[in-house]
């Protein structure tokens, strides 16, 4: 059974959901052509899209202003636009012509908070040392607070894309942080070989009451934690380059030097072809 | 004329898109894909390589690879004993021409795999056309023994040879496929896989009925060397880079720190000189 345009189009569109970095639109153009039927998917493939920019915090400029605001679950609001905390304004988005419409002030509706200001102001800071070229927004989430952190890096010439994402939570009643991180990457000269990597951790932290000493604190954490995950992963590519690799297939054969084909190809017709005329 | 020239449109976007999608997905990928494209199967099975499974050949007591090229409807044609399993009364046979460099073929890669593999399989497919003559060597190796991290190692070789009197031209398609998937210390889940290609050709001397094996065996060997070296290259080197790339451990103040006391050393020293 065949399935329909519309169920076509749903399986197609879960491909979106694994575009590795920066790659979303060429997804995107391969599944047009796959399904043939701009008008249908037009309809379907917009909650997708939004899905994955989200997912990935996709980045975007509003008009007139130079910082960037990420998409991400916790800036939307139920009817589906973006906050922005910085600018205080409120936007809708386009997924699939990826633009930015109906900017409005919306600092009526945003609440004073000089713990996310301070936060937000340390997540700065902390992404320029450690993510060269990379974001970090903190929001308010039900009375905690979620630090998105992305970085993505682009390398079309070295045929090369790469993304570090983080998203950290800090609940304000039991003092845990907890993250999860993903690291994903995509080279692609002659094949296609990619890293994946995925890992959550949490941890407790001592109460602290001044605002501008738990924000450090907060980061102090993150930068630790990430930076075991990192040194984790360099620790595990020497590992497999060094043992797992070796292992699966040697450098140079058991006898240390090339094989004799004229010799093993005429051997075993010996031993098992003595009879057969060419 | 309209319908085959969207249909090769939609086989490249197919074969974009495979190019793109997580190879550690390969194989779930492709069953999503062949839903969506069902007219596009054939294209699809023989143009896009997967990861090899491994079969029984009850008769001869040996596991064997399978593919594309020893295929016939859902049986496939062991090499230790030309039979198809499950079987097959009509399943296609190679010419006797074929069979023969099959035999040889697949022995010497035996001793080839045992050699640089250590417990790896191998299968060896020849077929002949009318006008051609082509072999697939397919070898499988799948590293289980650690906790700490799990490995698995396809190759696949295509060669379309061609018979010029007492020389013989040979194109090589190679694509090596490699898994490996640890999870060591604070890194959660870490996936690295992937496939390179790489495509070349050569020529070589025809003397008996083994040259072709011994000229293939060289090509062959020679292709995995430099295609293990790139692997070692990328999988370890530049995609390892790309991560210390996106985030750096050491903090911006300290490098920029470390600049200075570097560029203040360096110009003591030419102040002494």
């Amino acid at each position: 059974m065949e399935l329909s345009i519309r169920e076509k189009i749903a399986k197609a569109a879960a491909f979106l959901k694994s575009s590795p970095p920066g790659e979303i639109d060429d997804v995107f153009n391969d599944i047009r052509g796959l399904v043939n039927d701009d008008v249908v998917l037009q309809e379907e493939i917009g909650s997708y899209l939004a899905e994955c920019n989200k997912a990935q915090f996709y980045s975007v400029n509003l008009p007139n202003t130079e910082t960037k605001v990420l998409l991400t679950d916790y800036n939307q609001t139920d009817d589906g636009e973006f906050i922005d905390y910085e600018t205080k304004n409120i936007f809708e988005f386009d997924h699939l012509r990826l633009k930015v419409t109906n900017v409005r002030d919306y600092s009526d509706e945003i609440e004073m908070d000089s713990f996310r200001d301070e936060l937000q102001a340390e997540a700065e800071k902390y992404v320029s040392e450690h993510y060269l070229g990379g974001e970090a927004r903190v929001f308010p989430n039900d009375g905690n607070y979620v630090v998105c952190i992305i970085n993505n890096k682009y390398s079309p010439e070295n045929y090369w894309n790469g993304r570090w994402q983080c998203t950290w939570k800090y609940d304000t009643s039991t003092n845990m942080l907890s993250g999860t991180l993903k690291v994903n990457i995509h080279y692609y000269e002659d094949g296609n070989v990619q890293l994946a990597v995925e890992k959550s951790c949490e941890k407790e932290l001592i109460p602290e009451d001044d605002e501008q000493d738990l924000s450090e604190f907060i980061f102090l954490i993150i930068n630790n934690l990430e930076k075991e995950m990192q040194q984790s992963i360099n620790e595990n590519y020497d590992f497999l380059s060094e043992n797992t690799f070796k292992d699966l297939r040697r450098k140079l054969p058991l006898t240390k030097s090339k094989i004799d084909w004229l010799k093993i190809a005429n051997y075993n017709i010996g031993e098992h072809l003595g009879t057969v005329k060419f | 004329m309209e319908e085959t020239h969207d249909e090769g449109k939609q086989l490249d976007c197919a074969m974009d898109l495979m190019c793109r999608l997580p190879p550690q997905n390969i194989e779930e990928n492709m069953v999503k894909l062949l839903e969506i494209a069902p007219e596009l199967t054939d294209e699809l099975l023989s143009s896009i390589d997967q990861p090899l499974k491994i079969r029984s050949d009850e008769k001869a007591g040996y596991d064997f690879l399978i593919c594309d090229y020893n295929r016939d409807g859902d049986s496939y044609r062991s090499p230790w004993t030309n039979a198809y399993f499950p079987p097959l009364d009509d399943g296609i046979l190679p010419s006797d021409k074929a069979r023969k460099l099959e035999i040889i073929a697949n022995e010497a890669f035996k001793t080839y795999t045992k050699l640089y593999y250590e417990g790896g399989i191998s299968s060896v497919y020849f077929w002949e056309g009318d006008d051609s003559l082509a072999c697939a060597i397919l070898i499988k190796k799948v590293n289980n023994g650690s906790v700490r991290s799990k490995g698995a190692w396809d190759s696949i070789h295509v060669v379309d040879i061609e018979e010029r009197g007492r020389q013989a031209h040979y194109k090589l398609t190679t694509t090596i496929m490699l898994y490996t998937l640890s999870n060591q210390g604070e890194v959660g889940q870490m996936n690295l896989s992937g496939s390179l290609i790489r495509q070349e050709e050569r020529d070589g001397p025809i003397e008996d009925g083994s040259s072709h094996v011994v000229n293939i065996g060289r090509f062959v060997e020679d292709m995995e060397f430099k295609l293990r070296g790139s692997i070692q290259d990328v999988y370890f080197g530049k995609t390892k880079d790309i991560v210390n790339d996106l985030r750096s451990v050491t903090s911006q103040t300290k490098i920029q720190k470390q600049k200075e006391i570097q560029g203040e050393l360096f110009s003591q020293l030419r102040g002494r000189q």
